[in-house]
Order: C-alpha cells, then sequence, then structure tokens
C-alpha cells in the first residue's frame, strides 16, 4: 500500500491551488452576493484544460487520473464550492459519458471543443417531477424518420444558461420494462431549446442552476449517445464515476471552513486569551481535522481503485455519503466557533454553511447513497461467502 | 498513491485471520471467565503473529506498522481482550528493539517473536480520560541494573505476561528497564470485572524494590514515544476490527432474517452506515501506518486521528449491530452484545478518545502550544 502522491499528481494540484488562491478565493464572496457567474475565470480554466480533465489527449483532455481529478476538485471547491461544481458537471457527468459512449463523429464535436476549454458541458436528467427515481422520467424523445423529436423540462441543470452543449436522457419506448430511455447530445442552442428558469439557492449561488425547456426539439438520430435504450445505463454510469468528485469537493469546502476556524480561535480573545486554548474547542476541532481527512482517504480509495480498473460502487457511494454529510456537521461547527460573526456575510463561513447544504442532496441524496451500499454489503453476502477480501470495504 | 494492500500484506492479512479464528471460536468463553488460555497465545506465535514487528534476525517477520495494523484488525475482529494482550505484547517487543543494546535483543526478542513468552509495556492505565498512559514508576540506578518502585493500573496482558518492559522516570529522562514476572518485588494484582475488554489479562502492576535490567539506550524517551504511536495504531486497528465483526454479523443476520430486514431502510441505512464508519477507520488507521511523515509530530497526529476515529467507530457500529438484532441483541449468546462492550471499553482504555483528541490538538494549533509552526492540514503527499 502507498499513500504518497506520483510528482504529476502533486504538481497538478498545487498548480491548481495556485491559480485559486490568486483567482478564486478572492473574488468568491462578491461572486455569491451578486449571483455573478465568473465567465473570465471559467475561460481561464478552460485554458488551463480543466474543462475535460480525466478525457484522452487523443479527444482533446489532459488526460489525467481520477485520483488527480479529485484532487483538483478539492482545491478548487476550498476556494468556492459553485466554481467547483460547474467544473465537475462538465468533467464527470458531460464528458466522461460522451468519452465512454460517444461515437467518433459526437467526439469530434461535442467532446474535444469543450475539452479543449471552449464551452461547459451540462447534464440533464432530472426533472421537476423525477429526482432519484430517476427511471421514471417523463420528458420523451419520440421518433421520427431520421430524427428524434424531444419534448419536456429538465431540472435542476448545473450550467444550462451557460453550457455549450448538453447530455439529455428522454424516454423512447415508453411501453419498455428495461430500456426505456435513451440519451442524447444537444448543442445549447439548437433551436427548440430553451432556458426557461434560474433557480434562486440557499448556497453555490453563483453556479448556475436552470430549468431547460425542450419544445418539439428536433434531433438527428447522430446525436443519440450509445445505444436506443441505453440511456439509464449511460446516467447511472455517469454518476457513479461523480461521485467521489463530489466527495472531493465536500472535503475541499470542509476544509476551508476548518483552517478559517483554527485561525480564528487563535485570533479571537475571551477570558483572558484566545478561544482555541478551551479544551472543548480543542477536541471538537480535533474530531473535525479526523474526519476531514478520514474523507479525503475514503474519496482517494474510490478514485485509485477506478483508475486500477477495480470500480467499485460501494466505495464511491461510501466517500460520497460520508464526506457530504461531514462537510455540513464541520460548517455548522464552523459557524458556532465564530460566534456571532459566523452569522454574518464578512465572515466566509455562513457562506460555507450555505454552500454544503447541496451536497448531501445532489448527484444521488445521502438516502440514496445509503441503499447502493446496502445492497452491495447484503449482496455480497448472499453471493459466496469467502475469505477476507482483497480490498476492505467488501467485508 | 494506490491504497490497496500488496501481494505480501494480502498474504498477512490471510495467515492472521486463519489464526484468529480459534481465537474467535472461544470468544465467547473468554468473555465469559475473563481468561485466555495459554494455548491460544502459544498458537498465535507459533502462526508468527506475535514476531510480527520484529526482525527476520531475531525470528520475527520483519514487519512494521501496517503489518501490526492487519494483524491487529484480525484479532479485534475475533476478540477484542485477546487482541489487547497482542498489541501490549508487539509493544513490549517494539520497545526492546527499538530502546535495547544488541545483547538484550538477542536474550530477549527470540523469545517474544515465537510467543515462547509473553511481555507487556507496564505503564500506568489509571490516568484520567484527559491523559494518555502515564510513567508511573521511578527509576533508581545500580550499575547495570536500575530499581524500580511504583504502580502501574490497567496494564493489559499483566496477569499473563512471563516479562515486564517497564518505563520508568529518572532525573532527567526516561529509561526503560524489563523484569521477569516472577522477580522480588513484583506483584500483580488480582482480575478485576470490567465491562469489555474480558481475557485482556488486564491487572495492577506493583513494584517495589524490584530490579531490572537496564535496556541500553541513554534516552529511551524516543522509544517510548515510538512505541506509544505502535499503541495507538494497535488499538486503533483492534477498533476497526471490532466495526467490521458487528457489520460482519449484521449482515449475515440481515440476509439470513425472514422478516424482511434486508428491505427494512431504517436497517439498510443502518448497515451503510456501519460499512462506512468502520471503512473510514480503516484507512485513517493505514494512513497513520504506511504514509511518509515528515516527523514525528504527523505520525503522532495522524496515530491519533486514527485511534480516536476508530474507537468511535467501533461504538457505533456494534450498537448498531444490538439494534439490527432485535431483541436477539440482548442475549449473551446471540455474540453481538459482547462487541458493544468491548468497543466502550476501548474508548478508555490505554488512552481515552478525549486524551487522542489533546495530542492532535497539539498539532493543529502549534502556536497556542509553543511548537514549531507548519502547515498542519496538508493533503497526504
Amino acid at each position: 500500500m502507498d499513500w504518497d502522491l506520483s510528482d504529476d499528481q502533486r504538481l497538478v494540484r498545487d498548480m491548481v491551488r495556485e491559480f485559486v488562491d490568486a483567482e478564486v478565493t478572492p473574488h468568491a464572496a462578491a461572486w455569491d452576493r451578486d449571483k455573478q457567474f465568473p465567465e473570465e475565470v471559467f475561460a481561464h480554466l478552460g485554458e488551463l484544460g480543466l474543462f475535460g480533465m480525466t478525457v484522452d489527449e487523443d479527444n482533446g483532455g489532459a488526460g489525467l487520473d481520477l485520483i488527480t481529478y479529485c484532487l483538483v476538485l478539492e482545491e478548487l471547491a476550498r476556494g468556492d464550492a459553485s466554481t467547483c461544481v460547474g467544473i465537475s458537471v462538465t468533467n464527470s457527468v458531460y464528458c466522461a459519458p460522451l468519452q465512454t459512449y460517444g461515437s467518433e463523429e459526437q467526439k469530434e464535436r461535442f467532446l474535444r471543443p469543450c475539452a479543449a476549454g471552449k464551452w461547459l458541458g451540462a447534464f440533464c436528467l432530472s426533472e421537476p417531477d423525477v429526482g432519484s427515481d430517476a427511471a421514471a422520467l417523463k420528458v420523451r424523445a419520440d421518433r421520427d424518420g431520421d430524427h428524434y423529436i424531444i419534448n419536456g423540462t429538465k431540472a435542476w441543470v448545473t450550467n444550462g444558461a451557460v453550457a455549450g452543449a448538453m447530455l439529455v436522457f428522454a424516454v423512447t419506448d415508453a411501453s419498455a420494462k428495461r430500456g426505456r430511455m435513451s440519451a442524447f447530445v444537444v448543442p445549447a442552442d439548437h433551436e427548440g431549446i430553451a432556458i426557461v428558469h434560474e433557480e434562486e439557492k440557499m448556497g453555490i449561488r453563483s453556479s448556475r442552476t436552470n430549468q431547460v425547456a425542450f419544445d418539439d426539439c428536433r434531433v438527428p438520430r447522430q446525436w443519440l449517445v450509445g445505444e436506443p435504450g441505453q440511456g439509464l445505463e449511460v446516467a447511472l454510469h455517469s454518476l457513479d464515476g461523480g461521485r467521489a468528485g463530489i466527495a472531493a469537493q465536500s472535503v475541499g469546502i470542509a476544509h476551508a471552513a476548518l483552517r478559517l476556524t483554527l485561525r480564528y480561535v487563535c485570533e479571537r480573545e475571551a477570558f483572558g486569551g484566545p478561544i482555541g486554548r478551551f479544551e472543548g474547542l480543542q477536541a471538537a476541532l480535533a474530531t473535525m481535522a479526523a474526519q476531514v481527512r478520514a474523507a479525503r482517504l475514503l474519496y482517494l480509495r474510490a478514485a485509485s481503485l477506478r483508475d486500477a480498473g477495480e470500480p467499485d460502487t460501494a466505495a464511491a457511494s461510501m466517500a460520497k455519503l460520508y464526506a457530504s454529510e461531514m462537510a455540513n456537521r464541520i460548517a455548522y461547527q464552523a459557524v458556532q466557533m465564530h460566534g456571532g460573526y459566523g452569522y454574518v456575510v464578512d465572515y466566509t463561513v455562513e457562506r460555507l454553511y450555505r454552500d454544503a447544504r447541496v451536497t448531501t442532496i445532489y448527484e444521488g441524496t445521502s438516502e440514496i447513497q445509503r441503499l447502493v451500499i446496502a445492497r452491495q454489503l447484503t449482496g455480497a453476502v448472499r453471493r459466496v461467502h469467502s475469505p477476507p477480501a482483497e480490498n476492505s470495504g467488501r467485508t | 498513491m494506490d491504497p490497496r494492500l500488496n501481494g505480501a500484506e494480502k498474504a498477512l492479512r490471510a495467515r492472521a485471520h486463519e489464526a484468529a479464528e480459534a481465537v474467535k471460536l472461544a470468544a465467547a468463553a473468554i468473555d465469559e471467565e475473563d481468561a485466555t488460555p495459554r494455548e491460544l497465545l502459544t498458537a498465535l506465535g507459533e502462526a508468527g503473529v506475535l514476531g510480527v514487528c520484529l526482525p527476520e534476525e531475531f525470528g520475527g517477520t520483519g514487519g512494521g506498522l501496517i503489518e501490526a495494523s492487519l494483524v491487529c484488525e484480525e484479532l479485534g475482529a475475533a476478540s477484542a481482550g485477546v487482541a489487547a494482550i497482542v498489541v501490549g505484547h508487539l509493544m513490549a517487543a517494539a520497545l526492546v528493539e527499538s530502546a535495547g543494546s544488541e545483547d538484550h535483543k538477542r536474550d530477549l526478542l527470540p523469545a517474544l517473536a515465537t510467543g515462547t513468552k509473553i511481555a507487556t509495556v507496564a505503564l500506568d492505565g489509571g490516568v484520567s480520560l484527559l491523559e494518555e498512559p502515564a510513567v508511573a514508576v521511578s527509576a533508581t540506578s545500580m550499575t547495570d541494573d536500575l530499581g524500580l518502585a511504583g504502580t502501574a493500573h490497567a496494564v493489559a496482558g499483566a496477569v499473563c505476561a512471563d516479562l515486564f518492559v517497564v518505563p520508568a522516570a529518572v532525573e532527567g529522562g526516561i529509561v526503560i528497564g524489563t523484569v521477569e514476572a516472577r522477580a522480588p518485588g513484583l506483584s500483580i494484582g488480582a482480575t478485576e470485572q470490567k465491562l469489555g475488554l474480558n481475557g485482556s489479562a488486564m491487572a495492577t502492576v506493583e513494584l517495589s524494590g524490584v530490579v531490572a535490567r537496564r535496556l541500553g539506550a541513554a534516552d529511551a524517551g524516543a522509544a517510548l514515544a515510538a512505541t506509544r504511536d505502535l499503541a495507538r495504531i494497535g488499538h486503533a486497528a483492534l477498533c476497526v476490527g471490532i466495526g467490521r465483526a458487528a457489520l460482519e454479523a449484521s449482515t449475515a443476520y440481515v440476509v439470513g432474517s425472514e422478516a424482511g430486514l434486508d428491505r427494512a431502510q431504517s436497517v439498510q441505512w443502518m448497515l451503510a452506515d456501519m460499512a462506512t464508519e468502520t471503512e473510514a477507520a480503516r484507512l485513517l488507521t493505514w494512513y497513520a501506518a504506511s504514509a511518509s511523515h515528515g516527523h514525528a509530530g504527523e505520525l503522532r497526529e495522524a496515530a491519533a486521528m486514527a485511534r480516536l476515529v476508530a474507537a468511535d467507530a467501533a461504538v457505533a457500529a456494534s450498537r448498531s449491530a444490538v439494534q439490527i438484532f432485535g431483541a436477539e441483541g440482548n442475549r449473551r449468546a446471540a455474540g453481538v452484545e459482547r462487541l458493544y462492550r468491548d468497543a466502550k471499553a476501548m474508548e478508555v482504555h490505554h488512552g481515552a478518545s478525549e486524551s487522542q483528541r489533546r495530542v492532535v490538538a497539539r498539532e493543529l494549533l502549534p502556536d497556542l502550544f509553543e511548537a514549531a509552526s507548519r502547515d498542519p492540514l496538508r493533503n497526504p503527499g
């Protein structure tokens, strides 16, 4: 076993850290206050190759491993969770599925420019009435000769208003029990697509979260990604791959909250000295620090198993579940330890508390993650009872 | 960066698992009688478990902290009481190995590697929840020997140890003495009734005018500090073992139940949380045991983090196990209530969670502790 990062991994992480410290962290509060999507910063991140980090170099990407990708997301989230989520959605649920399931033409037209940093991607799965129950989609794509006509409204689309293209999931065979839906890739400016609503959110406020309406949106069958009826598989595969990244994002938020709080308790004085000398606060901070590290190790494990060709669904779910719940706990305590200052916008922790809140909800709620983990545990016991599993976590 | 076990690590884990089978079968009786049969420890010695951290030249298998954690998890999953004896033995062996002269190592280590002799470290575990086990013995120097006096409470392995490794205070530092169990002036108290860790051979060790052999090192402070890290990691792994045992018992029970437990969300969620928290504790333990730590403070912080998270995870997992078993969980015969008692005992045994948090806090807030300033939150690597 080896916990040390390679030189390349450390290099990329440090480069992003430097960029974030200089160009992201100082502005995050203003972007949050004004709900301002920072176009120029995203353009820079695109130039740095951060839109298609795990996309092969052949397809115009950076060819990085998932470990590096996750380390980058943690750095981005330490500065600004909104910026991070725009990048993570583009990478894990737009670029990654196109790389796995896309045709050569689709990759050339829809993957390469995005990976090169030209525009962001978006992922249209959820609908106003459909979230966790992804198989129950209502948006339809009806076959018409060489085209499909997409009708319906998608919800909770990160980057909806700013993406260059979107991955869209729609029902292509309503009567089928399996293979009911298919995935399509569609340019954002295609006729029949409209951004009809922008969500006003508690947190990640500079991230665009939209409802996207498809009104007789006519797309050529060449834009169907994968096989007809393979849509659910494409969707779940993408989400599975994104889980370690969301865990990393959660760790970034928590890490920021912890660092700020450590600094604050050394500066703030009460009862004759810095409040950091009180045993109750020290004990809580120690537990927080341990849990931040545990979450980091969980996402590194999930990412490295995938990199090694041994993807473990439960490992990814454990990372996402633990890290997101932990980030919420840490942000809560960070606000508390800042006292009144934790409650006002002049200090960063209140934004971190609001930003953390969504992490247990999107990309698979905590409840769904627990379901996934439990299924793998009980399924394993049912199969064959064997000597200690080669990888931990399957016991 | 690859946190998977390599081939040698997997093989060791499998061997330890096999050796722990006999312990698992005896666990209920060990808990009932609060006694571990000597034959079990001898068998662990023969399986190479007791020499896992000792160099091959002394009969060990040349492993380090990661090997210790693999062994301690397997034993912790079988019987926490037995595992506690083994942690004490590994600590004693490591202390002799790091503080002893070549003569001492040749004299003492082979018997410890094979388990012919069982050893333990006489640190005083009867401290407050805020403190780590203390050096409670003082030493006066004789020519080659030490005269020891003091009392060490709650020493795991004390009742069955053949050899005691005793850290003692002298003016200006720490020295280490070794003394046989039958030495004049050394008395072992009676085993007391406990909540958990039955079978850990835990008792008070009293020394009065005991003549001990002095281990070579002039100041054994660093050796003792390293042994404390081994203790943290070994005990953390022991707790991971309890958590895993709780998870395995619960999963088997759920799958085998006819009451549709596997479809009950509240049960699914408990299983998922048990698995997740146990895995988090395991990774913290492995990270402490195997990452390249820049300096001693980083290892200490990592080991303390593992220790405190693992104890908490073990309590949470074993509590859920009792719950999942329903009324069955309350029956001794079902085998899960013991895990809950052992886990709770581990929250206070040999460095309670609060004392571990203090260790971590010293590293997180160096300016408040007059330590050299550095980045305590760096990513691994």
